[in-house]
């Protein structure tokens, strides 16, 4: 029987349970909210008085149903990447000053009635005879190809650098050469033939159009300059300039590459350095995924835990290195811990359990293809990890003694009774099945028991041995 | 439709609204019984946030449930047994370890002597609630407001009988002394 309530308490509990809490518009908001997201799900009815913590089956249900709807999205955002990425490249390709100038010839061939001759692989214009007009032209030229050309025909050299002051259509190509640096030109070709080699061409519709009818113009179709080349890259820079004469038309190289000190030497709309092209030979990213964690074998008990870390892989012969550093978990330990203290006012016996454990881990695998495409990989390698401290205190302090005395201090470091550094063996998949997406499912045995039975009522081995199923994002790729 | 339902509709009415899922009948009944079942979670979380947090979740299971009400009892007993449940599963949930304390000897029940509890409202009184420990609060709220026995105590927290009487001998003393130290402060 329960003892005879005091009157205080009694008073207590009468007040407490006729009070009522005044009623907030925000809380049915709340609760309206959840209606809604509830009406979305259309939940099942429950049972009308729930007890207890959740099944586990429900839990694993919920998880396997994450990580199907993980998946999903990734593998969707993958392809969306994909696909964004062909229809890119191909305007990109159109857009290269190649085809620019190819189109560009066309229209303006089309626009003034000239006659265009393209040829692919190929830069001169043919039949020098039948081609007196005046050509100009805006293209890509090798300083060393071009000039014998240009002396060849023995024109006047006309060309300048372009002070390129005007807006509009500019034709612009990163030179892959190491020489850095921009040059601009024009071509004028003269009223004589012309045959000149090399580079890329382009047409200015709106310079044409402006020069003589009749004109013949041809337009190569080379699609980049050449490694050797010294990379002079021509911008389309006219379109402002009327020309004062087409007679004497003729071109030469610029300056020489090397009196282009820099990107000042020309205005900054059209002067971008290039670069050069540095190997990457490191890939990143991050990884998110679930942990399937064994904490007990007997009878067989899983964690369900979110995986999340950074990963970084190292080109290796026939394969990479990989590493990262990764948080997870592992919950239901359920190690107990007794104590037993002292004091002027009783003794007090206290037990603690310990269930969670944070672990921060550092996998080192070696990775390697195992199909034609690069696409699979096994993985194999170890896994160390450091158990994290995380809430590992446990404080009795003001636990009231028989005497009503209070326990002076019981505070237990849970972690007293766990080994904090944990080494396992690796073994998994990987498929990348994006540029930029992988899944990957490994399976570690740990190797070491995480609780010292001294402090635990418990000789059982504890380890750490889990099934990762995780998504790998990967920020930057080999080069 | 919407104008069967009001704020003074039956109670049977507004359940089969909520079985039709009615929102408005949902919310009048919502809104009738919000106050006198906030207190419950109110008193065992610390935190008003969490407390709305777990009422509506109560209210959800409420909602979804109320068909299989085979109205045995008072609708309002079926739902404060939901509300409450709802409660100790979220303070369950909430306790990374559990902790038991075994004490070789019965603690002597020293229910609280104060005359200062006299004066305080219920407002004042739940706020002093919440200034206990988490496992103590619980344990005081279950056996002196909800008549719950250690025994079933122990259950419901996953502790020990002894543990939960410890808890409760706990929780008194720290309510005596917030209470003298109100009085002094009062009295200062």
């Amino acid at each position: 029987m329960k003892a005879q309530q005091p009157d205080h308490e009694k008073r207590l509990k009468e007040s407490i349970l006729a009070y009522r809490v005044p009623f907030e518009e925000q809380a049915w908001d709340a609760m309206d909210a959840l209606l809604d997201g509830e009406a979305g799900k259309k939940a099942p009815a429950e049972p009308p008085a729930p007890q207890g913590t959740p099944m586990r089956s429900t839990k694993y249900r919920r998880f396997f149903i994450f990580l199907f709807l993980l998946s999903a999205v990734v593998v969707f955002s993958a392809k969306q990447g994909v696909n964004l990425l062909e229809k890119t490249k191909a305007p990109a390709s159109s857009s290269t000053p190649s085809n620019k100038m190819k189109n560009g010839a066309q229209d303006a061939a089309l626009s003034s009635g000239l006659t265009s001759a393209t040829t692919a692989d190929e830069n001169t214009v043919e039949n020098p005879t039948t081609t007196p007009a005046t050509t100009v032209a805006e293209r890509t030229f090798n300083q060393s190809t071009t000039t014998p050309a240009a002396t060849q025909n023995g024109q006047k050299a006309n060309l300048r650098e372009s002070s390129l002051g005007n807006s509009g259509s500019t034709t612009r190509k990163r030179a892959t050469n190491p020489n850095r640096g921009w040059a601009v030109g024009r071509i004028k070709p003269a009223s004589s033939a012309n045959n000149f080699k090399g580079g890329n061409t382009s047409f200015t519709p709106g310079n044409i159009a402006g020069s003589n009818s009749g004109l013949t113009a041809a337009a190569p179709q080379n699609n980049a300059v050449p490694e050797t080349s010294t990379g002079l890259i021509v911008a389309d820079s006219m379109l402002n300039e009327p020309m004062k004469s087409l007679d004497n038309l003729a071109f030469l190289p610029l300056l020489p590459l090397d009196s282009l000190n820099s990107a000042r030497d020309l205005p900054a709309a059209e002067a971008v350095p290039v670069k050069n092209k540095t190997r990457r030979n490191l890939q990143r990213g991050w990884v998110l995924g679930g942990n399937l964690g064994i904490v007990d074998y007997q009878p067989l008990y899983f964690s369900v835990r979110p995986v999340v870390g950074y990963h970084v892989a190292f080109p290796m012969q026939n394969g990479y290195v990989q590493t990262g550093l990764l948080v997870t978990g592992a919950k239901g330990y359920n190690q107990r811990a007794n104590f037993e203290y002292s004091s002027p006012g009783g003794n007090l016996q206290i037990e603690v359990s310990l269930n969670n454990l944070v672990f921060l881990e550092v996998p080192l695998v070696y990775q390697r293809a195992f199909t034609g495409d690069k696409r699979q990989f096994w993985l194999a390698g170890i896994r160390t990890a450091v158990v994290l401290p995380v809430n590992n205190f446990v404080s009795n302090a003001g636990t009231i003694l028989p005497n009503n005395s209070i326990f002076p201090n019981a505070n237990i470091d849970l972690y007293d009774g766990v080994r904090w550094f944990d080494l396992g063996l690796t073994l998994g998949w990987q498929w990348r099945f994006s540029e930029r997406w992988a899944i990957d499912v490994r399976y570690t045995q740990g190797l070491m028991d995480l609780t010292h039975d001294n402090f635990f009522n418990n000789t059982e081995t504890t380890l750490n041995s889990d099934l990762q199923l995780t998504f790998r994002h990967y920020v930057s790729t080999f080069k | 439709m919407n104008d069967q339902y009001t704020t003074t509709s039956a109670d049977e009415t507004l359940m089969q609204g909520c079985i039709e899922g009615n929102r408005l009948a949902q919310k009048y009944l919502y809104q009738r019984y919000y106050g006198q079942y906030m207190v419950v979670p109110l008193r065992y979380l610390n935190n008003r946030e969490d407390a709305l947090g777990v009422l509506n979740q109560a209210f959800l299971k409420i909602f979804n449930s109320l068909e299989s009400f085979k109205g045995d009892g008072p609708l309002a007993a079926w739902m404060g047994k939901i509300v409450l449940h709802t409660t100790l599963d979220h303070v369950r949930s909430q306790k990374t370890y559990r902790q038991k304390i075994h004490f070789p000897t019965e603690p002597e029940e020293q229910p609280i002597e104060n005359e200062a509890m006299n004066n305080l409202v219920a407002e004042e009184l739940l706020t002093l609630l919440q200034k206990l420990p988490d496992t103590a609060r619980a344990v005081f709220s279950l056996y002196v407001i909800d008549g719950f026995k250690h025994r079933e105590i122990a259950e419901q927290l996953g502790i020990e009988e002894n543990t939960s009487k410890w808890y409760l001998s706990q929780a008194r003393q720290l309510l005596q002394d917030m209470l003298h130290q109100q009085k002094t402060s009062q009295a200062l």
